[in-house]
């Protein structure tokens, strides 16, 4: 019976309400919640009363404080951890009852038990309450396109370029594609960039799903419906990442398949394309080099994260994105 | 140590041969060979601790069992890393928690969908794994027994199976054609 308590029992604060639980609803196992409106002056008092509760129950781990996104799989919480007082998010994923646990989710819980590295996000634990499936991951406020808004010193970006490179080559060298790299799932905090959402990352094999990847960092071989892909269209979504860090906005916009093959086709004409262009006059000769070769429309031509690592470019100290004269 | 850099030297030499075919991701291989390597040692298992667990279960029944997944992924045309992965799942779920004679086969059937979600482009359905039982379990059966088995395991599931490890080593020394499909059909 303790076991069920423990999971049922999440005591629910949002921006202006307090849900919480009476005493004779714990000892009847029953769940519903009652609502007290509330001020932030006694939100302190509520809170109090949260913390006698859970002191009561220590059972209760973790309490929402607000929802941050959603998506197609589920819903993402920010939430507190009440024995350590950390803040944590929650990713809660819906458990059909026709299919169980879905693909996705069983796909990114056991991708992130097998990383551990600095700058990919740590899963802390798991939980299933309600037929409902919880990941308890680190939480971080901002994402790379909330990040770039602001001015960032050369050095750091630079750092962060090199960061997620770093991040990929490890991913590679366990097997792994991650299939959905785009600034949203790069999550940044003190300069340091975090890899999040494997939920479409899965581990290599030959025969592959084309339909993956966010249309603007999708490569194009995937464009063209190419089943059997590796772990050069990785270095595609980086090489327009790290192009949209330097430029500041996202490199091809596309509408739809077609449209951003057509960017794609305009922009990169030759091998020269990028001194015919004036966007990237400022930006050193290194970044260019390292740019070019990560979007390369042959992905067999394209470097791999392994050999982008060792790029002059991040080797050279003084070289940095801008060019300084 | 000297020899084992060397070793190491030539295995990179051979693994640039086929640098030119994305589908053997060389750059990687040695990285990702030493790390499976590293993890497998982890998942061993051994037969005698395997039997002794389960008071019910006999080597036979597990070859009966077996068979029969082999059997359904056969029909279903599933990946063979399906099928290794499939009987990963099932002796380590097996080897940690006694289960009785009736319930072996919804064990058996529920790892084969964990296995097929990990892998096949297309999942299988559940509905679909409760008919190939002739529906001696029904698909909320097979749904719990999942939920368990991933709790059991706590969500460690991609292994090492033998198949990468026979593919990996047919690039670095080729056989022929024959021998290597002999050695698929010995594993």
């Amino acid at each position: 019976m303790n076991s069920i308590i423990q999971y049922q029992l999440y005591l629910r604060i949002e921006n202006d309400g307090v849900f919480i639980l009476s005493n004779k609803q714990i000892y009847d196992y029953q769940f519903e919640y009652n609502r007290i409106i509330c001020d932030s002056q006694i939100l302190y008092q509520i809170k109090d009363i949260i913390y006698y509760y859970m002191s009561v129950l220590e059972n209760v781990r973790y309490i929402k404080i607000q929802k941050i996104g959603e998506g197609a799989y589920g819903i993402i919480y920010k939430a507190q951890d009440v024995q350590t007082q950390e803040i944590v998010a929650l990713k809660k994923f819906k458990l059909s009852d026709y299919e169980g646990v879905p693909s996705c989710a069983l796909r990114e819980i056991s991708i992130l038990k097998q990383l551990n590295h600095p700058n990919i996000i740590k899963l802390i634990s798991q939980i299933i309450i309600n037929k409902k499936l919880h990941l308890v991951m680190n939480y971080y406020d901002k994402d790379l396109t909330e990040y770039l808004k602001f001015y960032h010193e050369e050095f750091h970006l630079k750092n962060i370029i090199y960061k997620i490179l770093l991040a990929v080559e490890f991913i590679h060298s366990r097997k792994i594609i991650h299939r959905d790299l785009q600034p949203n799932n790069i999550l940044v905090k003190n300069n340091e960039p975090v890899i999040i959402d494997f939920g479409l990352s899965r581990v290599f094999s030959p025969n592959l799903t084309p339909g993956v990847t966010q249309l603007w960092y999708r490569a194009p071989e995937l464009l063209q419906n190419c089943h059997s892909y590796d772990y050069a269209i990785d270095m595609w979504s980086l090489g327009c990442i790290i192009l949209e860090i330097a430029l500041n906005k996202p490199l091809f916009m596309g509408q739809s398949e077609i449209h951003q093959l057509l960017l794609i086709k305009n922009l990169i004409d030759g091998d020269e394309w990028f001194k015919q262009n004036s966007q990237f006059a400022k930006f050193n000769n290194l970044f260019i080099d390292l740019i070019n070769k990560l979007l390369q429309i042959d992905p067999t031509k394209r470097i791999t994260s392994k050999q982008a690592i060792q790029h002059p470019f991040f080797q050279d100290q003084f070289a940095f994105i801008y060019n300084n004269e | 140590l000297l020899i084992d850099e060397q070793n190491k030297q030539f295995i990179e030499n051979i693994d640039m041969v086929y640098s030119s075919k994305p589908q053997y991701c060389s750059v990687y291989a040695y990285d990702i060979q030493e790390y499976l390597k590293s993890i497998e040692i982890s998942y061993q298992l051994s037969a005698q601790q395997y039997f002794h667990h389960q008071p019910q279960i006999t080597q036979k029944m597990r070859t009966i069992l077996i068979e029969w997944i082999i059997d359904v992924s056969a029909k279903f045309r599933l990946k063979q890393d399906t099928l290794f992965l499939t009987i990963s799942l099932l002796d380590r779920y097996m080897l940690t928690t006694p289960v009785s004679k009736n319930i072996l086969q919804l064990i058996g059937v529920s790892a084969l969908f964990i296995a097929s979600k990990l892998e096949e482009v297309h999942q299988l359905m559940a509905k679909d794994l409760a008919y190939i039982t002739d529906k001696t379990y029904t698909k909320e059966q097979i749904i719990y027994t999942e939920s368990l088995i991933l709790k059991q395991l706590n969500f460690n599931l991609t292994t090492p199976t033998i198949m990468y490890f026979l593919n990996r080593y047919q690039n670095i020394c080729p056989l022929n054609l024959k021998h290597f499909f002999y050695c698929q059909l010995l594993i």
